[in-house]
C-alpha cells in the first residue's frame, strides 16, 4: 500500500505461543496516526482496568509509526507502550536507532505482545518468518552483552532490542535497549517485557516502504537537509549532542543537584560536554537516516574497573547521574551510564532513585546496616555500584528502591516523600522546576508522570517570567499537544526543537508519505484526543479525582533554592494551585481535573463518557462551556 | 574540460572515522536508482563494529573491475565516467561477480533480476553530512591514486 504503512499487524500470545498476522487497520491508523496514538488506543481497548501491569493481561504494543523508516528527518523512532507497572498509568516510551525502520522493512506496522511465556524466549522476525525462540541461554545476561551475542547467533544485519537482568527481576524502572545505547527508558516498559519472559526481539527485512508521493517527499526532505546542514546549531550539536546543555542548565539554575536539593553544581566543569568529548568520546553515532548524529559513543577507563563502552552520557543521564549524585568525574558518570545500560535500567529513574537513596542516607533515614555495611555518599562510584547491585537483585532494602522513589518513600517514611522527586511514580527528568514554574506544571500534568518530553518550558519560563505563572498553563497545553505528535509519527523532535524544521513542514511530509490531507489543526486536535484518552484511562484505573495525582513532591514548594543563580527562588503552593486551576480550565476539565462530557464528545471520545460517569469521575459541566481553543500557539526553543 | 571528462576524474573517498552509521547514503541510493525507500536496494553498505571498538566502516565500490572480468555474460561494462555498469538485460543474476568483489558491495534483491553495483552517481557522498564519503579527484597532486575504503 502506498501510504507509508507496511501493511501487517502481528498479534503474539506468549502464553500459548500463537502468532496471528492481520492486515493493519488503516481506518484506525488514520484516526490515531500510529505511534503513540495507536499505542494509547490499543492499551485502552485491550487491557482490562484491573489487570496487573506485570500480569498476563497486559499487552506490550510496539508501533513503528507511520513516518519511521521513511526518508524523513529523524524518521527512526519506535514506540513501546503498555500499562506501566511504575505508574499504573498507560505508559509509553520511544527510542531511536534502527529498530523501528527495520520492523517496517520487514513488513509490519504493529506488534501486539500479550500473555506470559513459560520459559525465556525471544521473538525472531525475518520478513515473513516469525518465530518464538528459546532464550534460556541469554536469561540473566546484560543488555549490551545479549545484543552482541544474539547478533552472532542470528546475523549482524538484524536489529535487536533486549532487556537486562533488571527487567527479568521486575525492577519497575527497567528499560528496553537497542543498538548499544538507545533505550526506551521511561515508565518501566522493560519490566513489562521481562514479566512476559521476552528477552529480546530481533528483526530484519528487505521490503520497500511505499509512499504516496516520493518525488514530492524527496524534494521537501532534500530542501530540509540542505538548509539544516548550514544551521548554526548543527556544529555544536554534532560535536557534543545533548551534553552541550549541561553547562547551560547549570548557568540558568535548573540543574538537579544532590537529589534536587539545589539547582546549581559547583563542579559542572568536571562532568559537562567538554569533558565527555575530551575524556571519553570514541565515535559519533546517529540513528537511522539522521544527519545530526547526537549520539556520543564512549570508552570508559577507570583504574580498578573493567574498560567499558557505552553510548553517552547524554544530557538526561549526565544531569541525573552527574550533579544529581554529586559526581566529580565524567568517566564515573559514564560508568554509571554503562552499569544502568547493561543491567537494563532507565538511567533517568535510576539517577532519581540513587539520588533519593543518597539523601535518605545523608539524613540518616537509611544507614550502613541497611546497605550491607556500605555507605552511600555523594560522588562515590563504589557506593553506587554496590547499591545498584542490591537493587537489581532486590537484596534487602534494595527491594524497596526497585519499586521506584514513590513506593520506596512510603516504606522508608520519616518524611522521605517530601524529597522523592517524582510525580505519579515516574521520577523527574533532569531539570528542577522550582525556578521554572512552567516546567513544574509540565511534570505535574504530563500523562506518563514527571517526564520532560511532553512539554519542556525552561526557555518559555525565561521569556515569560520565572517568578510568574500568568498565562503559563495555556502554553503548556499547546506544547503537550505539539511535542507528543513527534512520538505519534515516530520521528525525532530535535529537528523541530534545534534546527528550526517547522511543524508545518513535518505535516507536509506526512501527507507526502500517506496521501492524507492532514492539516496542522487536525494533527493538534488528534494529539489532544490522545491526551484525553490517556487521562480517561488513568482515571478508570486509579478511581480518584485526577487532581489528587497532579501534585509534585513537597520540596517543590517548601524548599527555596539554596545556592546558585536561583538562590532564594521557588514556586509557592498558591502558585501550584493556581497553575492547576488554569490548566484544567484551559483543557476543559473540571476543577478536580476530570474531563467533562462536553470536551470528550468534542474530541470524538464519546465512548469514554459512560465509563467515567459509571465510576463518578466524569467532570462536572463547566459554567460557560469548554474553551473553543485549548492551548496557545507558542514556538520556544525546545529539546 | 567538459563535464564528462571532469567527472571521469572524480571518485568517492571513505573517511572511516567520520561515519556515524546513519545510513542516509543507503536510503538516497535506493531512492535515486529504484524510486523506493529500501536500504537493501543500495549499492553500498555500512559495517558496524560494536560494542568494541565502536566504529563504522562504509564499504563501497572501488572500481577495480574484477566484477566485469568475472562476468560470464559480459553484462558489466566500464563506462566513460569510470563506473562499472550492469546491463540489466544481459545480467542473469548468477552472482559470480559477488564472489569476486573484494569490498563485498555487489548485492542481490529478491525483487530484481540483476545485481546491484555502484554506478558512481555520487548521491551518497553528496548527502553525507560528516564527510565520511567525500567526492575527490581520482589522483592527488602527486598523481598517486587515492586510497579507497
Amino acid at each position: 500500500m502506498a501510504n507509508g504503512l507496511a501493511g501487517i499487524t502481528l498479534r503474539i500470545n506468549l502464553t500459548d505461543n500463537k502468532i496471528h498476522r492481520l492486515p493493519t487497520d488503516e481506518r484506525l491508523m488514520r484516526e490515531w496516526y500510529g505511534g503513540r496514538g495507536i499505542v494509547a488506543k490499543m492499551i485502552y481497548d485491550e487491557v482490562p482496568r484491573d489487570a496487573d501491569p506485570l500480569g498476563e493481561q497486559n499487552v506490550l504494543v510496539v508501533s513503528a509509526g507511520i513516518l519511521s523508516g521513511c526518508f524523513i528527518p529523524g524518521g527512526s523512532k519506535v514506540e513501546f507502550g503498555s500499562v506501566s507497572p511504575l505508574t499504573n498509568l498507560p505508559g509509553d516510551s520511544n527510542m531511536g536507532g534502527h529498530f523501528g525502520p527495520a520492523i517496517k522493512f520487514a513488513g509490519y506496522d504493529l506488534l501486539m505482545i500479550g500473555g506470559i511465556s513459560k520459559k525465556p524466549v525471544y521473538l525472531y522476525i525475518d520478513n515473513d518468518v516469525v518465530e518464538i525462540r528459546d532464550a534460556s541461554k541469554y536469561w540473566g545476561m546484560g543488555s549490551l552483552d545479549t545484543e552482541s551475542q544474539l547478533k552472532q547467533e542470528v546475523g549482524e544485519d538484524f536489529e535487536v532490542v533486549t532487556i537486562g537482568p533488571a527487567a527479568e527481576n521486575g525492577i519497575l524502572f527497567s528499560c528496553i535497549s537497542h543498538d548499544y545505547g538507545r533505550q526506551a527508558g521511561r515508565t518501566g516498559q522493560g519490566a513489562v517485557m521481562g514479566s512476559k519472559r521476552l528477552k529480546a526481539i530481533v528483526v530484519r527485512g528487505n521490503r520497500s516502504i511505499h509512499v504516496h508521493d516520493l518525488p514530492s517527499l524527496s524534494k521537501h526532505v532534500m530542501g530540509i537537509i540542505d538548509r539544516t546542514k548550514k544551521h548554526p546549531n548543527m556544529i555544536p550539536w554534532q560535536k557534543y549532542g545533548t551534553s552541550f546543555f549541561m553547562k547551560w542548565s547549570n548557568d540558568n539554575g535548573v540543574m538537579p543537584t544532590h537529589n534536587f536539593q539545589t539547582t546549581y553544581y559547583e563542579d559542572i566543569d568536571k562532568v559537562d560536554g567538554e569533558q565527555l568529548v575530551e575524556k571519553c568520546l570514541v565515535n559519533h553515532k546517529a540513528c537511522f537516516g539522521c544527519w545530526m548524529n547526537c549520539g556520543k559513543y564512549s570508552k570508559v577507563s577507570i583504574p580498578g574497573k573493567p574498560v567499558v563502552f557505552v553510548e553517552g552520557p547524554e544530557y538526561e543521564t549526565g544531569a541525573l547521574c552527574g550533579p544529581n549524585l554529586g559526581m566529580k568525574d565524567i568517566t564515573h558518570v559514564a560508568y554509571i551510564n554503562w552499569m544502568c545500560d547493561n543491567l537494563g535500567m532507565d538511567t533517568m529513574s535510576a539517577g532519581g532513585v540513587i539520588g533519593f537513596a543518597m539523601e535518605c542516607f545523608e539524613k540518616g533515614l537509611i544507614t550502613e546496616s541497611d546497605l550491607e555495611g556500605h555507605s552511600l555518599k555523594w560522588g562515590s562510584l563504589d557506593d553506587i555500584e554496590h547499591f545498584l547491585n542490591m537493587v537489581v537483585n532486590k537484596r534487602g532494602m534494595g527491594a524497596w528502591f526497585a519499586l521506584g522513589t514513590k513506593r520506596a518513600a512510603e516504606m522508608i517514611k520519616g518524611g522521605a516523600e517530601k524529597f522523592a522527586m517524582q510525580v505519579k511514580g515516574q521520577e523527574m527528568s533532569g531539570y528542577d522546576g522550582r525556578w521554572a514554574p512552567g516546567m513544574a506544571l509540565s511534570y505535574m500534568t504530563a500523562d506518563i508522570g514527571a517526564h520532560h518530553n511532553r512539554s519542556w518550558t525552561i526557555t518559555t519560563d525565561m521569556a515569560e517570567g520565572r517568578e510568574s505563572v500568568e498565562g503559563r498553563a495555556k502554553i503548556i497545553i499547546y506544547l503537550q499537544h505539539i511535542r507528543p505528535l513527534f512520538d505519534v509519527f515516530c520521528i525525532c523532535r530535535l529537528f523541530w526543537g534545534e534546527l528550526d524544521v517547522t511543524f508545518e513542514e513535518m505535516i507536509e511530509a506526512l501527507n507526502d508519505v500517506t496521501g492524507w490531507d492532514v492539516t496542522p489543526e487536525e494533527a493538534l486536535k488528534t494529539s489532544e484526543r490522545i491526551w484525553n484518552l490517556n487521562r480517561c484511562h488513568f482515571l478508570e484505573r486509579n478511581r480518584k479525582n485526577g487532581r489528587d495525582f497532579d501534585y509534585p513532591p513537597a520540596r517543590t514548594w517548601e524548599d527555596k533554592i539554596p545556592t546558585g543563580p536561583g538562590k532564594g527562588k521557588g514556586v509557592t503552593y498558591a502558585m501550584i494551585e493556581r497553575m492547576l486551576d488554569d490548566y484544567y480550565a484551559g483543557r476543559g476539565w473540571d476543577k478536580q481535573g476530570n474531563p467533562t462530557r462536553e470536551i470528550l464528545e468534542d474530541l470524538g471520545l464519546g465512548f469514554a463518557v459512560q465509563r467515567l460517569d459509571d465510576i463518578g469521575l466524569l467532570g462536572k459541566p463547566i459554567p460557560g462551556g469548554i474553551p473553543s481553543v485549548r492551548g496557545e500557539k507558542y514556538n520556544p526553543k525546545a529539546f | 574540460m567538459n563535464a564528462e571528462l571532469l567527472e571521469y576524474h572524480m571518485r568517492i573517498k571513505v573517511n572511516r572515522d567520520n561515519c556515524t552509521g546513519c545510513r542516509l547514503c543507503l536510503q538516497i541510493c535506493a531512492i535515486k536508482h529504484y524510486g523506493e525507500i529500501n536500504p537493501k536496494k543500495a549499492a553500498l553498505k555500512i559495517e558496524a563494529s560494536f560494542p568494541s571498538p565502536g566504529k563504522y566502516h562504509p564499504r563501497l565500490c572501488i572500481q577495480c573491475g574484477k566484477c566485469a572480468e568475472s562476468c560470464p555474460q559480459k553484462a558489466i561494462q566500464l563506462n566513460r565516467a569510470g563506473a562499472y555498469i550492469v546491463d540489466k538485460e544481459l545480467c542473469n543474476n548468477c552472482g559470480i561477480c559477488i564472489s569476486h568483489c573484494k569490498p563485498g558491495v555487489i548485492f542481490q534483491h529478491p525483487s530484481l533480476s540483476h545485481v546491484i553495483i555502484c554506478d558512481l552517481c555520487f548521491a551518497c557522498a553528496k548527502i553525507c553530512n560528516t564527510s565520511a564519503l567525500m567526492i575527490v579527484d581520482r589522483y592527488d597532486g602527486a598523481k598517486k591514486r587515492v586510497v579507497h575504503g
